[in-house]
């Protein structure tokens, strides 16, 4: 389906119509992210004179993102160690499992498939309720742990499942060669797997980060301290002031978003090609 | 394929099986065992602690003559019918994005629509939520702009909403009863999602050329290629995603949970099932008839996975 | 794809990734950093956390006034306040209850029940009996803590559980605003009212300035919040003889269970109707008021008719001391601010009124209780006495423009109006006084009797077929609860009976017992009234 393979000319029609209802659906689909913007560059009456157009340069409030910045910048910190860690946990122990399932068909290995692919089916609905319960069994209620181990563990069916098609299309010649010079499994799986799917490793990284930066219902029952908020939490309760500067709320929105604006930045392909392979997690 | 192994071949590699363990372990503890305690308490009166009493099929019976939950399946169902308008857009965009000659501006089309995904979902929600807003929020002083309010009182005066659009009175559009399912709906116009449409767009690249000069020839206008050639094409992703919008929109409830508050807003009327849920462990603290609400939720979603898996995925 | 090539998207991906991994490094390390660097400056530190969900303007910082005082004293220990939004508290208290993360002290009230009181709370009744350590050379020195506070520490006293939670550090008061430059343009003069009398009189006049001026004035901005409250207040003023009637004891104790249960019944049992002149005065008096708010009023929320009021567009508009703060810096105008009065003795307008209404029952507010789950309970208990100390709370009020809970306090001059007001009638009972299931069905036909369209009558008829079925669920709920609660002191209530064989002398241990036993009478007997309730309406329902 790449680019390339589609032949030119075959489309008619004038371009220009489709081109103006396409910036039309982006222009109100990006609305909110232009409102919060130029609002989080107002104080409350400039907004509430000039609601829609941005105010001019000399008039911008850059006292809102100082502010917000005190507000957020902890609870980014946070956010930024829990996705991160999760993720690259995530990935790591699903290579390792992914890894024992492509390579060899082991004894049991159809029953632990078999496991794994259950849970594909089964919702996790009701499980909000007992897992609280279990992680205050286990202590860990009120600490980024708890999270961190939920992110790494909640990925593990998806990118399992994933990675181990990918591993199995690897020529087996390779791992055969690395095995001839003494490999261990552990440095085939560093050596070749990793080498060879970093697209896909790179695809999954960025679906399971975005999963867990937006998450905000685990956190919110299971963080107590302010000083432990992720993003999810810290927004909710800045929302519960009941005095509201707009434009520093709207700034911290901003920045909440910075990280994932930066990672956009830089690996654009692999966003949109993450997303599109999104939808067969269900 | 994975290689199958002789029984000395694997004791001999059995070290592979530490590749597994932590992955089995981490399932086992936060994915299954979850789901069996939540079977298992749906059957005691539990408040989340260590006391509980066993109370039978109790909360299975109180869940079925329970008004607020199967209410809010009804919200569910006018719900998801607004979610099936709202896959629209997103079809229009994928057609329009393939549609164009140039490689280049699909493939910055394509970049431009992921570019919402950077902003929370979280801030995206407390955004719209500001558009809400009576007194300050755009939805309102968009409608007093362009004279549209003046459209809806007239309306409301002609239809007898009784009193929801007045002159004058800014429109709480989620202080109102009547008011919650709407402005549920009109969130995040114009609905377009991001993962749709890189779906939809791969669909479309199945066509053919020939299919579309053979069109040309014949002289079809634009609606009628949509209708004949490229909507045929992409039924099976629009069914795949007819089945996840389902599933999400029964499963999600954290919308409803910021927008509205855990009682789904004035009147309840934004009540859905999986807020029920939360509502009564984290609120109410009966986490025993929460895990009872919890499994017909449960009972429901795995129905529509299993109609997935069998009639739509086939093809793939 | 078209833009780039691969080597470039390499690049590229490796800048983020070494971005992100700075980005990691630079959160861990602060992370790690915060956790383990006051630890090596010497004795691991005793963190004591209190919550409370005031959010307004000033709270926080007097708080924080006040716990940087008492760590001053105390080094080593650390006081950290979680301030919690109203709206997830109640979801917040569940999990940390249920979660046994609960802070060291929680604001008591909001999505409280008594169920958690006894379970996760220690009760503070052994020491309101003494003075507070705390009030050492101030004029309460000798004075048991109790008497302390302005309402005799009512605030902290469960009825039910026959214990003191907690104690209340500020003092709550619903007051009207009124915008001081407005009001001198529409009379000349910046009098306020003082009688409900002049309130109306105010409220036309206002009413007749914005028609003949054609400015959008509003005499009173209203909000779902708040307006229910202040009208439901001059309902009140109309059936305190008609309570009294029915429970005896009304006047003297409020609205209190076993009254509310005596009301229950005495409307299920034909005692008083919907129809009562009282009833129908009481309502007539809440259009009346209502008729002069914005239209729609209840649909605004606090903060939206807040927002209304401040941008100028209404005279007045009632709320709670608790805003005050927040408002007065976001006005662009002098404000006023006065007690809001109910009709007079004798006057027509509401013919059935004994006197003012005194700021009762929720006189003093913000009361922080103590959790069973607090690691230092002893250093918590200290705390909470410091921060109930006459001097502490001076502070606090100082900082947060928050009236005091603590007798001797001097509020500031902003504070000055909001000191309850207690001498006056309790106010008599509400339509949605029986609980939940009342408040449904009489909060949800409030449009019935304030919208443009509305009436008495038309409200009346959309309540009265519910309204008994209602005020039963409530009884039965109630009960339950009380049943309850009985349960789980009749291992005390034997333990005391024990004791006092043992001991009878011992006076603490008697009067302990006398007022369990008094409890457990009161329970059986809102049962009895429940089950008699009960059989009476199912005997009405069956055909002959």
């Amino acid at each position: 389906m790449s680019a390339q393979t589609q032949s030119v000319g075959k489309k008619s029609g004038r371009e220009f119509p489709k081109h103006l209802a396409i910036w039309l659906i982006l222009g109100l689909e990006l609305l909110p992210f232009y409102m919060m913007l130029q609002i989080s560059l107002k104080d409350n009456p400039t907004f509430i004179a000039n609601t829609w157009l941005p105010s001019l340069p000399r008039d911008w409030v850059w006292g809102n993102f100082l502010h917000a910045g005190k507000l957020i910048l902890p609870f980014v910190a946070n956010s930024i160690v829990v996705s991160v860690s999760g993720t690259v946990g995530c990935l790591f122990l699903a290579l390792l499992g992914a890894y024992f399932f492509a390579r060899y068909r082991m004894p049991f290995s159809q029953i632990l498939w078999g496991l794994f692919l259950l849970l594909m089916l089964l919702p996790g609905i009701a499980n909000i309720v007992t897992l609280f319960a279990l992680l205050k069994t286990m202590n860990l209620l009120n600490t980024l742990w708890a999270l961190i181990i939920l992110a790494i563990s909640g990925g593990q069916v998806f990118c399992i499942y994933v990675l181990r098609n990918f591993i199995e299309e690897i020529p087996r010649d390779l791992f055969e060669a690395a095995e001839m010079d003494g490999a261990s499994h552990f440095a085939q799986l560093l050596n070749v797997v990793i080498p060879m799917s970093g697209p896909i490793i790179g695809t999954l990284a960025i679906l399971q980060f975005l999963g867990s930066w937006n998450d905000f219902l685990m956190p919110l029952i299971i963080l107590r301290d302010p000083e432990l908020f992720t993003i999810g939490v810290g927004l909710i309760y800045l929302d519960g002031e009941y005095v509201k500067q707009w434009g520093q709320i709207m700034a911290a929105f901003f920045l909440a978003s910075v990280p994932l604006i930066i990672i956009f930045l830089f690996t654009m392909k692999l966003f949109v090609r993450g997303l599109s392979s999104g939808a067969v997690k269900g | 394929m994975s290689l199958p192994v002789s029984k000395q071949k694997a004791l001999y590699e059995w070290k592979l099986y530490f590749f597994i363990i932590p992955s089995l372990l981490l399932v086992a503890v936060f994915a299954y065992w979850p789901t069996l305690s939540a079977i298992y308490h749906s059957f005691f009166r539990w408040g989340g602690g260590d006391n509980k009493e066993f109370i039978g099929l109790a909360n299975f019976s109180r869940a079925l003559q329970d008004g607020v939950f199967w209410g809010a399946f009804l919200t569910i169902a006018i719900l998801v019918v607004a979610n099936l308008f709202k896959m629209i857009p997103s079809i229009a965009m994928a057609v329009l994005i393939h549609r164009l000659r140039s490689e280049r501006w699909q493939y910055w089309y394509r970049v431009l629509v992921v570019l919402p995904m950077i902003v929370p979902s979280l801030v995206t929600l407390f955004i719209w939520k500001f558009f809400f807003n009576p007194n300050m929020g755009a939805l309102n002083s968009f409608l007093d702009l362009t004279g549209l309010k003046s459209l809806l009182i007239a309306a409301d005066k002609a239809f007898g909403w009784g009193g929801v659009f007045l002159d004058g009175i800014p429109t709480a559009w989620l202080g109102e009863p009547a008011l919650v399912i709407p402005a549920l709906i009109i969130w995040g116009f114009p609905w377009l999602g991001a993962v749709g449409v890189l779906i939809f767009l791969a669909g479309l690249q199945s066509i053919g050329t020939e299919v579309y000069e053979a069109a040309d020839l014949d002289g079809v206008t634009p609606f009628q290629k949509f209708l004949h050639i490229e909507f045929p094409l992409i039924m099976t992703q629009v069914r795949l995603m007819v089945v996840l919008m389902m599933i999400g929109t029964l499963q999600g409830y954290g919308l409803q949970f910021l927008l509205l508050g855990e009682d789904g807003g004035p009147g309840g009327r934004g009540m859905v099932p999986g807020l029920w849920m939360f509502n009564r462990a984290f609120f109410a603290g009966e986490f025993g008839y929460a895990c009872a609400l919890g499994l017909f939720l449960f009972a429901f979603i795995l129905v529509l996975t299993m109609i997935n898996n069998k009639f739509i995925r086939v093809e793939k | 794809m078209s833009a780039g090539n691969p080597l470039r998207e390499r690049v590229l991906n490796g800048i983020g990734l070494g971005l992100l991994v700075v980005c990691f490094v630079a959160a861990l390390g602060r992370i790690l950093w915060k956790q383990f660097a006051p630890s090596q400056a010497g004795e691991k530190e005793k963190v004591i956390r209190f919550a409370h969900w005031q959010l307004e303007g000033g709270v926080r910082e007097g708080f924080d006034a006040v716990a940087a005082e008492y760590m001053r004293r105390h080094p080593g220990v650390k006081v950290m306040q979680i301030p919690v939004p109203e709206r997830t508290f109640q979801n917040w208290l569940v999990t940390q209850l249920v979660g046994g993360t609960a802070p060291d002290l929680i604001e008591m009230g909001m999505g409280m029940t008594d169920e958690h009181r006894a379970r996760y709370f220690r009760p503070v009744s052994d020491i309101v009996n003494s003075p507070n350590p705390w009030n050492k050379g101030t004029s309460l020195e000798n004075t048991p803590l109790r008497e302390t506070f302005i309402d005799g520490l009512e605030s902290g006293f469960s009825p039910t559980l026959l214990e003191y939670y907690g104690l209340p550090v500020s003092a709550f008061s619903l007051r009207m605003f009124y915008n001081l430059d407005l009001l001198k343009e529409i009379t000349g003069a910046e009098k306020l009212p003082a009688t409900y009398r002049e309130l109306v009189a105010l409220a036309r006049q206002t009413r007749e300035y914005s028609e003949r001026t054609g400015r959008d004035i509003t005499p009173v901005s209203g909000s779902r919040t708040y307006a229910p409250i202040i009208l439901r207040r001059l309902f009140g003023s109309q059936t305190e003889q008609l309570s009294s009637r029915i429970a005896y004891d009304f006047l003297a104790t409020g609205p209190d269970s076993p009254n509310a249960a005596l009301l229950s019944d005495g409307y299920l049992d034909g005692k008083w109707s919907l129809e009562n002149p009282e009833i129908v005065a009481g309502l007539e008096l809440m259009r009346d008021l209502s008729q002069y708010m914005q239209p729609g009023f209840l649909q605004l929320g606090r903060d939206d008719a807040a927002f209304y009021f401040v941008q100028g567009h209404a005279l007045m508009m009632a709320t709670g001391s608790w805003d005050a703060t927040s408002i007065t810096t976001q006005a662009g105008f002098r404000i006023g601010i006065s007690h809001i009065p109910v009709p007079a003795p004798g006057d027509p307008m509401g013919p059935f009124s004994l006197g003012p209404i005194s700021d009762s029952g929720a006189a003093a507010g913000l009361v922080m209780g103590l959790t069973r789950q607090s690691a230092h309970p002893e250093i918590a208990l200290d705390f909470l006495r410091f921060l109930a100390s006459q001097p502490m709370n001076q502070r606090f009020s100082d900082v947060s423009k928050w009236a005091p809970s603590v007798v001797g306090v001097i509020p500031s001059s902003q504070a000055k109006i909001f000191q309850p007001f207690l001498d006056g009638f309790l106010g008599g009972v509400r339509l949605d006084f029986s609980g939940a299931d009342s408040k449904r069905v009489v909060s949800t036909a409030y449009n019935r009797l304030m919208g443009a369209a509305g009436s008495t009558p038309a409200f009346l008829e959309a309540i009265k077929p519910a309204y008994s079925a209602a005020l039963l669920e409530d009884l039965n709920r109630q009960t339950l609860t009380s049943r309850m609660n009985a349960q789980r002191t009749d291992t005390t209530l034997g333990a005391l009976a024990w004791m006092h064989g043992q001991n009878p002398a011992d006076a603490s241990v008697s009067a302990r017992l006398d007022l369990l036993l008094q409890a457990a009478a009161n329970t059986d007997h809102t049962a009895w009234q429940t089950a008699r309730a009960r059989a009476r309406v199912q005997a009405a329902q069956s055909p002959k």
